[in-house]
């Protein structure tokens, strides 16, 4: 009797204590679930979405992609960074995995539930809550239970590569409540990221029950279990691998997943030699690749099998953000390159015509926004909205943000311009330098002009090839060269330089990311990729304002306005920017045609066309006869 | 050995000795060397004045009335009517057209393009082919291949003929020493020889390159730092078996001090083999140069290069023009360079007699 009581009583006093701990626990209350979120632009799909329009319902489910991979592997664990993970196996997306989110590649940011059927923000973002699908089960029939969930949430935070920790640096604890329910708690301290939604559901979820009695502190070549539409069937390690349609698939009617996933096989090919591997596309070893040379676009796709119509070559437009390639930047921290003027006379040295036209098989469109492709690129004159962001800072920017839409200097083509050249010579002595005997001088010190370029590669030094030529015209000495990468990096990073070639992709999501390119906070600092060194207060508000903003139209008026005082401050020669994707590929495969796509989905989106891949089989014989 | 007793005859010290005479002949006689010489130094005189050959400033203006001689020195585009205080870039249209308008006339090299010449008027994207403008194409970046094959070849030649002398000059002295005074310094020295063969050439190349801004000096310098054993060997051997000879040992009886000893009448004996070997360490040096700017750890990236030129055949597999010429190029120099050194070496063959024949039964 007296153990019946205390065990009641025991039962009382951890039930009050829950309670306690319940009372206390506001984060996560009365979450109001959604079926998917975004940001700034209201969601494409309804509730009742059947499936996204870049897909076909009715799509065969049948054949074969074979995918060529740069590279090789060794590990399929992807929550640590040792090893080099097998394609597929991807800590965010790849085609083995669920994760809570799914993005709709149809527009800028927005996400859909896959593994969750119901996400909740509070409206500060004090805190996200997904809601788990009740149906969802791993390859191994076990269902996927919030304890999975967890597990995965608790090793990202514990075990998880630099990248991922970083990644959850805001989430203060997560814990979970309901029977299938769970919530992440924003660390206050931590200035509000609104992409940390995104940031948190676009993780695959691990099953509990397969790593328990497994490290995931070390790599792995024995394929772990997951729950996705494909299985690893065959594995080639470092060379090969074969995955399969999983045949009763969890997920497969759910809207995000309907009409996706349609082939049958997925293979993945590795190659260590970019021209092996467009020779090997080449001869039909394998179906579809980005080619990622200009040359090579332009030299080598006229082989027979293209001319026959079996092979296309397609540069497909995209709506995701493009930006500069890798534009030339200025180390403004150097006295010479402090000056405005002298930065100036430097963008008018440069040819950008002739640079496409003779270098670059005359690929690129012409580089004129920092935000490229993308309605954040600013275009014609300050809209009114981008003039109060502008005006309180009238006398600190230069005044052509205001009265004239930013282009590169004008050009014949032919490298030299001698009405740039004439007024970048007056440029240089309005700052100060002025040539004698042939020398670019200092007026004051007499010390000669110097300008040292670096770059990643060969080609980053090659491309200033119109610029330096000029620059040799009118005497200033310059050095180019390509260091070893790590060294390249120390350099960059220390300020060892004067003209650098830096890719800075911007997303759909600008926000922090901006802060650290161009935010006078990182300048100078070892972490920061502010290169440039700019310190400049406007540039530092109108960031702000891309941030805080919360309305589509408050970001692009913010990103214009920066874009126009980034390229007028000539803190960087722009030179091309990617008109679309390189795509090239046997022509055996259906799709929903669309080019307003973030990304071509030729895996997860397309299909096996039965009529067109037994023309590419018959027209190969002819050829080969 | 036959230096002292064949040769030359007291009191008549021309320096065209029997010995050499015979050595002379033997050389003529072996009539593909002689000849691959007589080409190699027509075509390497060329090279040498490369600056009149293939040039992107013409060697002669008239300009009203008065000469001007570009080549040589500069004129600022001023002196021709021009707006600019910067030297003339003869090629631009604009300056043509300046020239032009003061009843001027330019006389152009047969190749008007200098190795680092860009062709800003390029009709087609770089490596641009063959054409009547460029003989042998452009390269990646719209320069002209004939010129860069021109200023390469001069600068091959020249840097494998600094570094074999160099080379050589320090092989000779520590062979020598090491062999002359044998025992504890042979010893060491071959041991260091030894631990000096084994460090990673490439490798040390390659840190080197990260720390320092290469140039034409340091690449020499670290060069010859590791190429002079090759005749380390050769030289010791000659010197270990002559030191003992019977006219050694005269002479040291005399009183000859060591140096004396070594430069005057054991030197000899080992230049021998040294020579022999010459021909053919110049075109090793010649390849290693190559394939150092190959590999991208040679000469800095403004100077003319055939390795460069050579990788670029290999990145440009569309543009046939640059890896063919420049191998064309290089098998020609070399060949002829590997011919000459052949006749060397019939030459100081003491086997042979004065027609290039074997004494003795091959």
């Amino acid at each position: 009797m007296r153990s019946v009581i205390s065990f009641m009583l025991a039962i009382l006093g951890a039930a009050v204590c829950v309670a306690g701990a319940q009372a206390a626990e506001t984060a996560c209350t009365n979450p109001d679930y959604r079926h998917g979120i975004s940001h700034l632009l209201p969601l494409k799909y309804g509730p009742e979405f059947s499936h996204f329009e870049f897909t076909n319902p009715d799509a065969p489910k049948a054949g074969e992609i074979r995918v060529p991979i740069m590279g090789t592997f060794d590990n399929y664990n992807g929550v640590i960074e040792k090893g080099r993970l097998a394609s597929g196996y991807e800590i965010t997306g790849g085609i083995v995995y669920d994760r809570f989110l799914e993005p709709s590649i149809d527009e800028p940011v927005s996400y859909y539930g896959r593994l969750a059927d119901g996400v909740a923000i509070h409206p500060e973002m004090d805190w996200i809550a997904f809601r788990l699908r009740k149906d969802a089960y791993w390859h191994d029939g076990e269902p996927i239970t919030i304890d999975d969930v967890l597990y995965t949430y608790n090793t990202f935070l514990e075990h998880g590569s630099v990248a991922i920790k970083t990644a959850f640096a805001a989430v203060e604890r997560v814990f979970a409540f309901g029977d299938n329910e769970i919530c992440f708690v924003r660390r206050k301290a931590v200035e509000v990221n609104p992409t940390l939604p995104f940031t948190i559901g676009i993780f695959n979820i691990l099953p509990k029950h397969y790593w328990e009695d497994r490290d995931i502190t070390k790599t792995t070549i024995e394929p772990p279990l997951a729950s996705g539409p494909y299985r690893l069937v065959e594995a080639d390690v470092g060379r090969l691998l074969v995955y399969e349609r999983v045949e009763d698939y969890w997920g497969r009617d759910i809207p995000v997943n309907r009409g996706r996933y349609n082939f049958n096989q997925v293979k993945f090919d590795h190659f260590k030699d970019e021209t092996v591997m467009g020779e090997a596309q080449k001869s039909h070893v394998v179906d579809i690749r980005e080619e990622g040379v200009s040359k090579n676009w332009a030299t080598q796709y006229d082989f027979p099998a293209v001319k026959a119509g079996l092979f296309k070559r397609d540069l497909r437009p995209v709506a995701s953000v493009e930006g500069l390639w890798w534009p030339l930047i200025w180390n403004t921290e150097r006295t010479a390159l402090s000056d405005i003027r002298v930065r100036e006379a430097l963008w008018l040295l440069f040819d950008f015509k002739w640079t496409n036209k003779i270098l670059f098989y005359d690929f690129y469109d012409t580089g004129v926004s920092f935000f490229q492709n993308s309605p954040m690129a600013h275009s014609g004159l300050p809209s009114e909205k981008e003039l109060e962001l502008l005006e309180p800072w009238r006398d600190q920017v230069p005044p052509r943000v205001f009265t004239e839409e930013f282009r590169h200097p004008p050009s014949t083509g032919v490298g030299v311009q001698r009405q740039n050249l004439k007024r970048a010579l007056d440029l240089f002595s309005e700052a100060g330098y002025e040539v004698t005997d042939g020398v670019m001088r200092n007026v004051h010190t007499g010390a000669p002009l110097t300008l040292d370029f670096i770059g990643v590669s060969y080609y980053s030094i090659r491309q200033n090839l119109s610029l330096v030529q000029n620059l040799d015209l009118i005497g200033v000495k310059w050095t180019g060269q390509a260091p070893e990468v790590s060294n390249w990096l120390h350099r960059s990073r220390t300020g060892k330089f004067d003209g650098n070639s830096v890719r800075l992709a911007p997303s759909n999501t600008p926000g922090l990311q901006l802060r650290n390119w161009f935010g006078s906070e990182a300048a100078g600092q070892d972490y920061g990729q502010n290169w440039m060194r700019i310190r400049n207060p406007v540039i530092d508000s109108l960031i702000d304002s891309v941030i805080e903003a919360d309305t589509a139209e408050d970001l692009y008026a913010a990103t214009r306005a920066l874009d126009r005082v980034l390229l007028w401050n000539f803190y960087m020669i722009p030179m091309g920017s990617q008109p679309g994707f390189r795509l090239v590929h046997w022509d055996k495969f259906g799709e929903v045609r669309n080019d307003n796509l973030n990304r071509i989905p030729f895996i997860d989106a397309w299909w096996w066309d039965e009529d067109k891949a037994q023309r590419v089989k018959d027209g190969l014989l002819q050829l080969r006869d | 050995m036959t230096t002292v007793n064949d040769g030359s005859v007291p009191g008549q010290r021309s320096w065209i000795t029997p010995l050499t005479r015979r050595r002379l002949s033997n050389f003529r006689a072996n009539r593909r060397g002689f000849w691959s010489l007589w080409i190699f130094v027509v075509l390497f005189s060329v090279t040498l004045m490369a600056e009149m050959v293939a040039n992107d400033k013409p060697l002669l203006v008239g300009y009203e009335g008065s000469l001007y001689f570009p080549v040589f020195r500069t004129y600022p585009e001023t002196a021709f009517g021009g707006v600019f205080e910067v030297e003339a870039d003869y090629r631009e249209h604009e300056v043509q057209a300046m020239i032009t308008r003061g009843d001027g006339w330019m006389i152009w090299p047969p190749i008007p393009f200098s190795y680092n010449t860009i062709d800003y008027y390029l009709p087609a994207p770089a490596p641009s082919p063959p054409s009547a403008t460029h003989w042998f194409g452009t390269d990646n970046m719209g320069k002209d291949v004939a010129a860069q094959l021109i200023y390469g070849a001069r600068l091959s030649f020249l840097f494998g003929l600094v570094l074999t002398v160099l080379s050589s000059v320090i092989g000779v002295c520590i062979g020598g020493v090491q062999g002359y005074f044998g025992g504890l310094v042979d010893l060491a020295g071959q041991r260091f020889v030894e631990v000096w063969a084994g460090l990673p050439v490439l490798f040390i190349l390659i840190i080197l390159a990260s720390i320092v801004e290469s140039n034409v000096f340091w690449l020499l310098g670290i060069l010859v730092a590791f190429s002079w054993m090759s005749l380390v060997g050769v030289v010791r051997a000659e010197f270990l078996r002559a030191r003992n000879f019977q006219y050694v040992t005269a002479a040291r009886a005399l009183g000859a001090s060591d140096t004396r000893i070594m430069l005057r009448h054991v030197l000899p004996n080992g230049m021998v083999a040294t020579l022999t070997f010459l021909p053919f360490i110049l075109t090793g040096s010649i390849t290693l140069l190559t394939s150092l700017d190959f590999l991208g750890f040679g000469l800095p990236a403004e100077s003319p290069s055939l390795g460069r030129l050579l990788a670029q055949g290999r990145t440009n597999v569309h543009a046939p023009w640059l890896g063919l010429t420049t191998f064309f190029t290089l098998a020609l120099m070399l060949t002829l360079l590997i011919f000459t050194g052949e006749a060397v070496r019939d030459a100081f063959d003491p086997r042979k007699d004065d027609r290039g024949r074997s004494k003795v039964p091959e």
